[in-house]
């Protein structure tokens, strides 16, 4: 009668094992992309066009120099977007949880739905509704509408998971709706604020679709460098640009997850 | 179907265990109550015995069969959970069909039966209803003529009635009572309410920490606990420091000196009087005489704290008995029901057991039924 | 949303370019091409995504967070990158190819990754973290007590997954579905890396606006596209709801 192993241990552990399989697909190309970085060219019998430039972060430096204008093109959009969206973003939510006013349900469905949308779509309509003539500006608005989805729906989880109570004591205590909203209602909203700017940061940093399709040769980002060195340049190269284009998202990416931010699954598209 | 425990033992990460190495024979066709404070083990204990968790050690035996590693769904054990778990994405029917599914019973004997058995417990109509609009009364009906239709060998119940509200509950329990005894299953109901488990059980059985403290009648636990914990745990109870005279005759009280209890050891002791144990009366007829501190009116008794010297007692008086706020009132213990615990020096009562808030009223008034 | 709505205009305005592309030809095909791709990645990948949701959902052992990391890193990752990562391990010379040369003597899969197998690999590379995820959302909200029930009544494992636990996470796989065919939709980035003979509805679109200067076809598609997409995605979360 006695079975050495119960059904359900096997059952756990082959559950596991499938699931830390999975994991290990996931990250070996990671892994080599990593070690075509470091270890330069003659894993793959090619001799990469970097290695001139000599030690061990040599590649990093070759790569650095090649798409510096791209890299301060991203961050400058980048931190344009993450206080743009959270500053647009914050008081929206507040307005759609705590304040609806006539029509604010259908504004907010049409302020989610970029997110149902095909990328490249919006990309293509941004580019043609501009008359085809790409700006800075052009690229900011791309990410805004990406990115604001992603800020009302962090801050409305967060507000939802508030009570109204907090709000209607603070009244009570003789808070106007201003001192309220600075003094009870935002701090309380600071880590689904900080979870916001994260997503958005992660977010904008990777876009392709309207990095690429709004970038011109005068304004490069980085996401289209990066395409037009897959293109172009050897593998390793390519590794250590990835590895750069890797560098501010990996951080982010485990803040997120500390934070336990559900939302990005369905924003962070490709 | 007779079902035995052996050595059950279980321990869910670091720390103390959730049940300890317990020991119990359920008897064939019986109600036992498995009754205990929170954590104390008694879900654990019948989770095994479903074959729902895995004991760490000791066995389950069917009929004398050692079921341990048989797994829940071969065991034709019947279940009733806390939060009921119908399927919600089943109907009513299909809910007390399932079990007959399982089992490869074909559709139109299992329809026929789940109908019949929804009869039984006076829901016969609802069969094509889906679960979620089910009150919480109905549900749990519905969550019992689901364990039973299969005709399982044994019955679990796990706390069936504590998700209903208080006077629903009342209610129900009446019902649920009587229609238990009818089916003389050999059947295992968890309960953190003592009224309910005094009320249904024919047998009792506690649990504390992890292991059972007592087990017996009722009413034989009610009156003779093993334990200050269990005699708290059943109901209110004085627990006065006290010791027996070294040669064992005398229960020296810090209010009276009595004979003392048959089989009493000479030493320390804690004497165990439930409030209605000690009774009003004439003053030629009392043992000691107490000063009143507050008086609650409970409907079938009135309940009076009162001391003996610096002793504070509860006592049950009857309910139409005058009393004036400073009286002297002359009180007689009756003396066969005095239970003595041996006790260590500078030993704490155990704290009285504070019911939920639902079952207080129940609570109060409970040792009446029983008596 | 003016540029959407300006694209919308655009394409209307000229239904020559509507016409063109929903009747056969190139057009259609990459429409087709992407409604199936994007079909069959997300059954797949919600298919791969069951047992490791499960476990995250259920299970707790060392190195779960590490596990779970992993697994939902590549979410972060644009198009581009994952299609660099297929040829990185797929490549004419990549690792898998070069790894099988060195065990086999024969360089196994070199070059898939520009063929539709690496294609359809990079689709589920990027969809399966967020099936995993957003799956593992649903099943936390799975109550034990369920499962233990169906035990209880004679349910083995198969007809629990079947009868219980399927059913009531049913919502939730069309949910899964609907998350992971949109992104499918949408993807650009490894098309463009990836595609070589192959094409899909995104590719096209890029093709028409940079190669041939013809906005009115690209507008057309990305319409067509973007209501494929919201119409198939609406279907499947009324289905969830």
């Amino acid at each position: 009668m006695s079975l050495p192993v119960s059904p359900r241990r096997v059952a756990r552990m082959a559950g596991i094992a499938v699931t830390v399989t999975l994991a290990v697909c996931l990250v070996a190309p990671l892994v080599v992309t990593a070690a075509g970085a470091f270890v330069h060219a003659d894993w793959y019998g090619q001799r990469s066009e970097g290695a001139a430039a000599g030690g061990a972060l040599g590649l990093f430096r070759y790569v650095l120099g090649l798409w510096s204008g791209a890299v301060v093109t991203s961050l400058r959009l980048v931190g344009t977007v993450v206080p743009l969206a959270l500053f647009i973003g914050t008081p929206a939510a507040f307005a759609f949880r705590r304040r609806p006013f006539p029509g604010s349900g259908s504004l907010e469905t049409l302020a989610m739905t970029p997110l149902a949308i095909p990328g490249i779509a919006l990309a293509v309509g941004l580019l043609l509704g501009a008359g085809r003539t790409p700006r800075f500006g052009l690229l900011v608005a791309g990410h805004l509408a990406y990115t604001l989805p992603l800020v009302l729906k962090t801050v409305s989880n967060a507000l939802e998971g508030e009570s109204v109570d907090l709000e209607r004591a603070a009244r009570s205590l003789g808070a106007g709706p201003w001192k309220t909203a600075a003094w009870v209602t935002l701090p309380r909203l600071v880590p689904g604020l900080v979870l916001s700017a994260l997503l958005v940061f992660a977010v904008s940093w990777g876009e392709f679709n309207v990095s690429f399709l709004l970038a011109t040769p005068l304004v490069q980002t980085f996401p289209a460098g990066l395409y037009l060195t897959y293109t172009t340049n050897s593998f390793p190269v390519a590794a250590a640009a990835t590895l750069i284009f890797l560098a501010p998202i990996l951080p982010a990416f485990l803040a997120i997850q500390a934070l336990g931010g559900e939302e990005f699954r369905r924003g962070l598209s490709s | 179907m007779k079902l035995e425990v052996r050595g059950l033992s279980k321990t869910y990460g670091p720390g103390r265990p959730a049940v300890a190495s317990v020991s119990h024979v359920f008897p064939e066709g019986r109600i036992s109550a498995l009754l205990g404070p929170s954590a104390s083990g008694k879900s654990t204990t019948l989770w095994m015995i479903a074959g729902l968790a895995d004991p760490d050690a000791g066995q389950v035996l069917l009929d004398g069969r050692d079921v341990t590693n048989v797994p829940a769904e071969k065991r034709d054990i019947g279940m009733v959970f806390q939060s009921y778990a119908l399927f919600p994405h089943l109907t009513v029917l299909e809910n007390v069909a399932f079990g007959l599914r399982t089992r490869g019973v074909g559709k139109a004997e299992r329809v026929a039966r789940a109908r019949e058995v929804l009869e039984t417990v006076r829901m016969g109509d609802f069969g094509g209803r889906p679960v979620d609009g089910l009150s919480g009364g109905e549900q749990q009906r519905v969550a019992l003529a689901r364990a039973l239709a299969f005709r399982p060998r044994i019955l679990l119940l796990d706390e069936p009635l504590s998700a209903l509200d208080a006077k629903l509950r009342e209610d129900l329990r009446a019902e649920l009572f009587s229609f238990l005894r009818a089916l003389a299953l050999t059947t295992v109901y968890v309960t953190h309410d003592q009224a309910e488990a005094l009320a249904l059980g024919d047998e009792l059985v506690v649990m504390r920490e992890g292991r059972i403290e007592q087990s017996g009648r009722p009413a034989e636990v009610y009156h003779r606990p093993a334990s200050p914990f269990v005699a708290r745990f059943l109901g209110a109870a004085n627990l006065v420091e006290a010791d027996v005279s070294a040669r064992g005759d005398a229960l020296r009280l810090p209010f009276a000196t009595i004979e003392a209890p048959d089989g009493a050891e000479a030493g320390l002791c804690w004497a165990m009087l439930r409030p209605e144990d000690l009774e009003v009366v004439g003053p030629a007829e009392a043992d000691f005489t107490a000063a009143l501190a507050s008086a609650q009116f409970l409907g079938p008794v009135q309940r009076l704290r009162v001391f003996a010297g610096r002793q504070e007692l509860l006592l049950d008086a009857a309910n139409d008995l005058a009393i004036g706020d400073e009286a002297r009132i002359p009180v007689r213990m009756k003396r066969e029901k005095i239970v003595v615990f041996a006790r260590g020096e500078g030993e704490k009562p155990p704290a009285p057991f504070v019911p939920p808030p639902g079952a207080a009223a129940v609570f109060d008034v409970f040792p009446r039924t029983v008596n | 949303m003016w540029p959407l709505a300006r694209l919308a205009a655009g394409a209307f305005s000229s239904s020559g370019a509507f016409l063109q592309v929903l009747s056969a030809g190139r057009y259609r095909t990459s429409l087709v091409n992407s409604l199936a791709l994007s079909t069959a990645a997300a059954f797949v990948s919600v298919a791969l995504a069951l047992v490791p949701a499960w476990v995250f959902a259920r299970e707790r052992f060392p190195g779960r967070n590490l596990v779970r990391t992993a697994v939902s890193l590549p979410l972060t990752f644009s198009g581009v990158l994952v299609g660099f990562l297929v040829i990185v391990m797929l490549g004419r010379i990549g690792a898998v190819p070069k790894l099988a040369g060195l065990v086999t003597g024969r360089e196994w899969f070199a070059g898939s990754a520009f063929t539709l197998t690496g294609l359809f690999l990079a689709y589920l590379y990027f969809e399966i973290p967020r099936a995993v995820m957003t799956l593992e959302a649903a099943f936390r909200h799975f109550p034990p007590e369920l499962d233990a029930a169906a035990r209880s009544l004679g349910a083995g494992p198969i007809t629990r997954l079947l009868r219980v636990t399927l059913p009531y996470a049913a919502p939730a796989l069309f949910s899964t579905l609907a998350v992971t065919f949109s992104a499918s939709m949408g993807s650009f980035g490894v098309a463009l890396v990836l595609s070589r003979r192959f094409t899909v509805a995104p590719l096209e679109i890029y093709t028409e606006l940079t190669a041939f200067l013809n906005d009115a076809v690209a507008g057309a598609l990305c319409v067509a596209l973007a209501a494929l997409t919201f119409g198939v995605d609406r279907l499947l979360a009324r289905r969830a709801a």
